[in-house]
């Protein structure tokens, strides 16, 4: 049942992505748009990815919203900070290990991504749910909660994905 | 009217933060550094011209179109930044020799 609704999901999600690209709503493009969206899942189901990724990689779309958002505000406060590195000079930079306390490896992959779009991170390696970031020496942002004792804001917006 | 005034600050703002982040990677010497301030100008400066743009065009289909690159852009982006660090510090490119460069 839940298997359903995740690909009745997907294929809402493809068919609004097919109309913004038509730029039209019509009957023609909804329809056009659903073949389109089953013939991809199927395409992908059968040729492409092991028909199991469905229950794995599928993101509740509320926390994926709530990480959109977080990230964005998150990218910008981080871009400001930057901006004082640039100006003063500080190039120092150094590489952390930092365990993460999700579990799930699409949530920690999504914590990656985060990191490397937040100016002044980007993650260099993963083993299992820790990451090696490379950040400025002064940057105290995740070597703080290093060693897996309290989850990061980002964390605790993942575990609902 | 305020709305295109609005967007034209969105621009502006996305300039000012491309020209530092252009400026910063002229600035600093090490090869790490460079790579952490160059995703600043991909996310940041990126992400506000398409707000500016996006207020500037109105809502619309065009809108939506913006906003899907900027998803596309905010998912495949760190790939690239990941890819460039990764591969330096596998090739043995040492961080703290850099930092002594200075």
């Amino acid at each position: 049942m839940k298997r359903t609704f995740n690909y009745v999901v997907m294929i809402f999600v493809f068919t609004a992505m097919w109309i913004i690209l038509n730029e039209k709503a019509g009957p023609m493009q909804i329809i056009s748009g659903i073949g389109f969206s089953v013939l991809s899942i199927f395409f992908v189901n059968y040729y492409l990815l092991d028909d199991d990724y469905i229950d794995s990689y599928f993101l509740n779309p509320v926390s994926l919203l709530k990480y959109l958002f977080y990230l964005v505000f998150q990218i910008y406060k981080s871009g400001i900070s930057a901006i004082f590195k640039i100006s003063k000079g500080e190039s120092a930079v150094k590489i952390i290990k930092y365990d993460s306390c999700l579990n799930k490896e699409l949530a920690v992959c999504l914590l990656a991504n985060a990191i490397t779009l937040t100016p002044g991170t980007v993650t260099i390696d993963k083993t299992k749910n820790q990451l090696s970031i490379l950040c400025f020496q002064d940057d105290e942002v995740f070597s703080s909660g290093s060693g897996g004792k309290s989850c990061s804001d980002f964390e605790k917006i993942l575990r609902g994905i | 009217m305020i709305i295109d005034f609005i967007s034209k600050v969105f621009i502006v703002l996305a300039l000012i933060f491309m020209f530092f982040g252009v400026y910063g990677i002229f600035r600093f010497r090490d090869f790490y550094s460079r790579v952490l301030i160059s995703s600043k100008v991909e996310t940041v400066g990126f992400l506000t011209i398409m707000a500016g743009i996006m207020l500037k065009t109105g809502f619309g289909y065009s809108t939506l179109k913006i906003l899907f690159i900027c998803l596309m852009v905010i998912v495949t982006n760190p790939l690239s930044t990941h890819a460039v660090a990764r591969s330096a510090l596998k090739s043995g490119y040492k961080i703290s020799e850099e930092n002594n460069d200075d």
